[in-house]
């Protein structure tokens, strides 16, 4: 969690969001109640045990104190109140087990449904809320955010009936023996309420502090072990532990203050308790003399009275987590009430196999979608035709509109002026995913997923078999480098052994993009700098990659452009030249410039 | 993470260490010892008191002398409340102290761990994973902590609080203590037990739950290959798939954990009847045949339960003693190592000169046994332009990388204005090259401070000339707060090419006498392309110059051009003298560096087919 986020961890309570936070118990609602009943079970089992106690002490060890003749009724009838002990002790921990095992169970099946909520919903937002928001942003909703919400759900709620009924039992008992005694005793609870109030609020923001500080402490180690290479050579050592000795001290500074404050806390509730106590031992002692208290309840009342503290601690802490679960699940709504901007018409139909035509008719885009006044047009009045299998090549200035230009290909955004038709079918009235099944993209950054080469080449087609992806690789002339790859096309790629070079992951996405087999192509021409072998290699698949279907890269390479069926020249969101390579160095304009500047660098 | 759990340091050289820790605060170390040992007396006497006070409740229920039990309770009462008080106040103190010690040794710790990091040599980095050396400062550094708690200050508490209340026991009747503490052993043997198999358990959950957060964030990363490849059901499917995995990860740990501990604490509570019944005949008794008063049973009572509490304590201590124990190898791992590249004890600083640079009989290797560089001897005159050419992988960057000595040389010299670089004191050998590098790095800080990183005390008209100087000025001038806006990973987002030109002003205001760049541009326009190629020349003047070169342009300026082929300097030369060998620069030329027609030309002009 960033320390910005830190800032507001805690907000205060709202109806609408307790109860979006109740639906998603609603499936376990049976759950829910059994754990509530076993709870209480529990905690009534707990009270007794007081009262047991004084029977034993009142019914045997006082008569036999008075009378040291009563031996055997005593004894025998210890033996029997041991025995009840040892039964509610079992019964209780039969109960206890129930309760942590439901109260998990609960708590991880309901997350595990929020996590699923989030990323199914994350499979359908558009590419515009990604291109907004950061990506750890999103996962601090499934990560951290999660973890807030599960402690709700875990004990928080099921914990409140056990802790309200222990407080109103151990009362009640006390009330039962000796109301006047009970009185007394109880006038330690609002200090106690008070002062658990007062100082949740007080621990829960010096920790927050805590936290922020070592969030920054964080980042700012993030920094310079990423920047190390620049800190050596720019030899700034002392000068940024003189930065990090600052951060560690406000750090350092923060921990003190929390444990101030927390050392002040449990002590104060301690002496509380001790007052209560000596009130009993007082008041009490003094009404067993007058005869109108027993010794055993005496004894009772020194054991109900402990059992103040927990419950007012349990409050206290859900008081807390529900403070802290208002951000967590504010955020978690944010992300999940997101509507993506383009979904399916509702009169969608799947996309029939394309020939693979391509037309832009008056196309203007902008990203900013909301506000139509201060908008500015990325793409301004765009109109070309591709035919089935023409590979057009796309060039212009960083910042033109080319990579804009292809991405409206498969609707990844949603224009506002003009329309895209695929095979005469405007892209708006089918259906997303059958069109994205008939396209492909390779982008400038190979994008591969942890799991082996193989698992990659096949990641748009699960069914394909291994013999045909070999067939695959082996056309578009791959094979051989990816065969030898330290464990061939068994090797590890992605998070877990980024090993491969650029070259190497640019050949693995090109495979996979000709394993998937779309009719139309995207293509995003990578200009990092690989090896001869690799260059040549990557050349070759490019051409048996663009064969037979209609391709669109965003050329960086002269190749490419000189073979290309027509080469759009892109310019402030506008298509100022089109045509073929040579007719375009022959019509001698923007291109040619361009050119020129090219080969001169 | 199986290997990163694995133990290399034994837990009494842990020890030793993490005393060594301690030393330089034992004074306050020896403060929160004897406080919390007054803490721990108070709290040990609350229950004697306690016991005192029913000691006379039983005198009133005999009847014996009931006015005197009266007043002796009410004795008793204060007692309690003003050992209830101190003990408060001693808590707090205590709790502040043991805060402050426990900080201080972080804050050692962690500022060792920080400028460890930042004297160790490049090789160290290249194979460490940077996530894993940020939790060591963050999480393992915690860890370590939460170990000093428990192995000095809770064991201290528990030892002393278990210890007393045996003594107690023993004291007052040896029957009703070896009934008291007869379930402790089988208890305490749960215990231990399930910490063990705990620690394994959620091991399992948290590398389960690594999963997830990967997959998720491989989805949001590669979400336009996702979208584009029409794959978002099987992804679903997928991520469903790890996270109920892990879900059953966390509910068998806690599975354990719920039959575990409560099994454990259910053993411990079946004395409370034992107690109950054989302390129930020993009153009856009464102390004047052997037995007890009734107090001391209601303090065995009591003690009991405190004793539960601490059992509970003990499994707690094993679990951070062992977590502990692999954190501070981590921690260890990186204190202990020593950097490669060390400065010699006479070190001197880089005298004057003009950046001559000599390599003589250079090997240099980053694993023992795989030469990457070998037999290099190059001598480049002060000022002079030198164009590194090969393939990738032929060790041009590893050349480069030996100048500012980010690694040693395995066999051989390298001389700067006549001094061997291992002869030079670091930081002025350092200040005297500058590096661009392919990948910009800049920091979360503004424009400002980001250029006038290597010379924090430039002053703005400096900056803005180098800003000037390396065609950066115009669009510095263009953001919002000018050279205050925040760049860098939390702020505003520049452009590759904007990134680089901030890069290249930094360098120019470090003003180095040798100047090491990496020409690949990542991907831009030509005109910036230009830009920054010549913002590079600027910066060139008047410094000798190492470029890895990529493009033709670079390459026909350079006073001399290195080839180098498999970790050898195969030719060098100028660029007409290098093309008429007909050689291995010949050949890169074709097919890397020539793309257009003019080359071609210009190749085929010198009687060549292509």
């Amino acid at each position: 969690m960033s320390w910005q986020e830190e800032e507001e961890r805690f907000k205060p309570l709202n109806r609408a969001l307790i109860k979006r936070l109740a639906d998603f118990a609603v499936p376990y609602k049976w759950h829910m109640l059994t754990v509530v009943v076993v709870w209480l079970v529990y905690t009534v089992v707990g009270l007794v045990q007081p009262d047991l106690f004084r029977r034993g002490v009142d019914n045997y060890v006082v008569p036999a104190l008075k009378d040291a003749g009563a031996g055997g009724v005593v004894t025998g009838g210890l033996l029997v109140i041991g025995a009840v002990m040892v039964g509610l002790g079992i019964f209780q921990l039969i109960l206890r087990l129930i309760r942590i095992w439901i109260d998990n169970y609960l708590g991880q099946w309901i997350t595990n449904d929020i996590r699923q909520a989030i990323f199914g919903h994350i499979q359908v937002l558009s590419m515009s809320y990604f291109d907004r928001t950061k990506q750890g942003w999103i996962i601090a909703r499934a990560d951290s955010d999660l973890d807030t919400l599960e402690e709700i759900y875990t004990w928080a709620v099921p914990n409140l009936a056990g802790s309200l009924l222990t407080l109103v039992g151990a009362v009640g008992m006390m009330v039962y023996y000796n109301w006047r005694l009970a009185i007394a005793v109880s006038l330690t609870l609002p200090p106690l309420f008070v002062i658990t109030y007062f100082f949740r609020r007080t621990v829960a923001n010096a920790y927050r502090e805590v936290r922020r500080t070592a969030s920054k402490i964080t980042a700012n180690i993030a920094e310079s072990i990423s920047g190390i290479r620049v800190v050596q050579s720019f030899v700034r050592q002392d000068r940024n532990m003189e930065v990090f000795d600052e951060l560690n001290r406000e750090n350092v500074a923060a921990n003190i203050y929390a444990a101030k404050v927390w050392q002040s806390y449990w002590p104060s509730i301690g002496f509380v308790g001790a007052i209560g106590t000596t009130v009993i031992i007082w008041y009490g002692s003094y009404m067993v003399y007058g005869g109108q208290l027993t010794p055993g309840e005496l004894f009772a009342f020194i054991g109900y009275m402990g059992m103040f503290f927990g419950p007012i601690n349990m409050m206290g802490r859900l008081y807390n987590t529900l403070l802290a679960s208002m951000a967590a699940a504010e955020r978690i709504c944010k992300l999940l009430d997101t509507m993506p901007e383009i979904t399916d018409a509702p009169d969608a139909v799947d996309l029939p196999r394309v020939a693979g035509s391509v037309c832009f008719e008056n196309v203007s885009f902008s990203y900013d979608s909301e506000d139509a006044e201060t908008r500015h047009w990325v793409l301004d009045d765009v109109s070309f035709d591709a035919k089935p299998g023409q590979s057009v090549a796309l060039v212009g200035p960083t910042g033109a509109g080319k990579t804009t230009i292809v991405s409206l290909i498969p609707r990844f955004y949603q224009v506002q002026k003009g329309r895209i038709l695929i095979d005469g079918i405007d892209v708006k009235n089918v259906t997303l995913k059958s069109m994205h099944r008939q396209t492909g993209i390779v982008l400038q950054e190979s994008f591969l997923f942890s799991g082996t080469v193989m698992d990659n080449l096949r990641y748009a087609r699960p069914d394909a078999s291994e013999s045909e992806v070999i067939e695959q690789s082996k056309r578009i002339g791959s094979y051989d480098i990816l065969a030898d790859l330290p464990e061939g096309f068994q090797t590890q790629v992605g998070e877990r052994g980024g090993n491969l070079s650029q070259g190497q992951r640019q050949l693995v996405s090109f495979t996979r993009a000709i394993v998937a087999d779309p009719r139309i192509l995207i293509l995003d021409e990578a200009t990092a700098s690989v090896d001869t072998k690799t260059e040549q290699a990557l050349q070759y698949a490019l051409e048996r990659l663009m064969e037979r279907r209609t391709s669109f890269v965003v050329a960086h390479r002269l190749s490419t452009v000189r073979n290309a069926d027509m080469v759009l020249v892109i310019q402030d969101g506008r298509i100022t030249e089109r045509g073929t390579h040579s007719e375009l160095l022959a019509a001698d304009g923007a291109y040619a410039e361009m050119y020129a500047e090219f080969i001169k660098a | 993470m199986s290997q990163q759990e694995e133990r290399t340091l034994s837990y009494r050289e842990l020890f030793s260490r993490l005393v060594g820790l301690i030393r330089p605060q034992w004074k306050r170390a020896v403060v929160v010892a004897v406080l919390l040992l007054a803490t721990l007396g108070l709290e040990l006497s609350l229950p004697i008191i306690i016991a005192g006070a029913t000691d006379n409740v039983g005198n009133i229920i005999k009847s014996e002398a009931a006015q005197k039990a009266v007043r002796a309770i009410a004795f008793f009462g204060i007692l309690y409340l003003v050992a209830s008080a101190a003990r408060t106040v001693m808590m707090y103190f205590t709790g502040v102290e043991q805060a402050r010690l426990t900080q201080q040794i972080l804050w050692d710790l962690r500022r060792q761990l920080y400028e460890a990091m930042q004297r160790l040599s490049f090789s160290f980095f290249d194979s460490a994973h940077s996530g894993q050396l940020i939790s060591r400062v963050t999480s393992d550094v915690q860890r370590v902590a939460r170990f000093f708690n428990a192995a000095f200050f809770s064991s201290l508490e528990a030892i002393t609080i278990l210890g007393g209340i045996t003594i107690y026991m023993f004291w007052k009747s040896r029957l009703l203590a070896v009934v008291a503490l007869s379930t402790a052993p089988l208890t305490l043997f749960i215990v231990m037990r399930t910490a063990r198999i705990m620690r394994m358990l959620w091991r399992d959950a948290r590398d389960s739950y690594g999963d997830v957060t990967t997959a998720l964030q491989e989805n949001i990363a590669g979400i336009r290959v996702v979208r584009a490849f029409a794959n978002e059901d099987r992804e679903i499917t997928r991520f469903a798939d790890k996270s109920r995995d892990y879900v059953k990860k966390v509910l068998k740990a806690v599975y354990n954990w719920a039959v575990r501990i409560p099994v454990a604490t259910t053993v411990y509570s079946f004395n409370a009847p034992l107690i109950l019944f054989v302390g129930g005949y020993l009153v009856i008794k009464g102390p004047a045949a052997g037995g007890i008063e009734l107090g001391t049973l209601f303090a065995f009572v009591l003690y009991t339960n405190n004793m539960a509490m601490r059992i509970e304590m003990l499994g707690h201590i094993m679990g951070s003693i062992a977590t502990a124990s692999g954190a501070a190898d981590r921690i260890y791992e990186i204190l202990d190592k020593k950097p490669e590249v060390a400065e010699s004890p006479r070190a001197v600083p880089l005298p004057e000169g003009g950046g001559e640079v000599v390599f003589q009989d250079v090997d240099f290797s980053y694993v023992p046994g795989k030469t990457v560089l070998k037999d290099i001897n190059l001598k480049v005159d002060p000022g002079s332009f030198v164009a590194l050419v090969g393939h990738t992988g032929s060790g041009k960057t590893t050349l480069v990388s030996l100048v500012p000595r980010f690694y040693d040389v395995e066999r051989g010299s390298i001389l700067i204005d006549g001094v061997d670089v291992r002869e030079l004191k670091l930081d002025s050998l350092r200040r005297n090259v500058a590096l661009i590098f392919q990948e910009t790095f800049l920091f979360s800080a503004t424009v400002r401070e980001n250029i006038a990183y290597g010379r924090p005390d430039a002053t703005i008209e400096e900056i803005k000339a180098c800003a000037d100087a390396a065609q950066a000025a115009e669009f510095i001038e263009k953001l919002d707060e000018g050279y205050d806006t925040v760049i860098g990973e939390r702020g505003v987002t520049l452009s590759g090419g904007q990134r680089q030109r901030i890069a290249i002003a930094r360098a120019i205001l470090a003003d180095p006498r040798i100047l090491v760049m990496d020409d690949a541009t990542a991907s831009v326009d030509s005109a910036t392309e230009r830009m920054i190629q010549e913002a590079l020349f600027a910066l060139s003047k008047g410094r000798t110059t190492f470029v890895i070169a990529h493009r033709i342009s670079t390459v026909r300026r350079a006073d001399m051009i290195v080839v180098i082929e498999g970790g050898r300097i195969v030719e060098t030369g100028s660029h007409d003298e290098l093309l008429a060998a007909n050689g291995v620069y010949r050949n890169i030329y074709e097919v890397q560096l020539a793309e257009s027609p003019e080359d071609k030309d210009e190749l085929a002009g010198r009687g060549r087919e292509i």
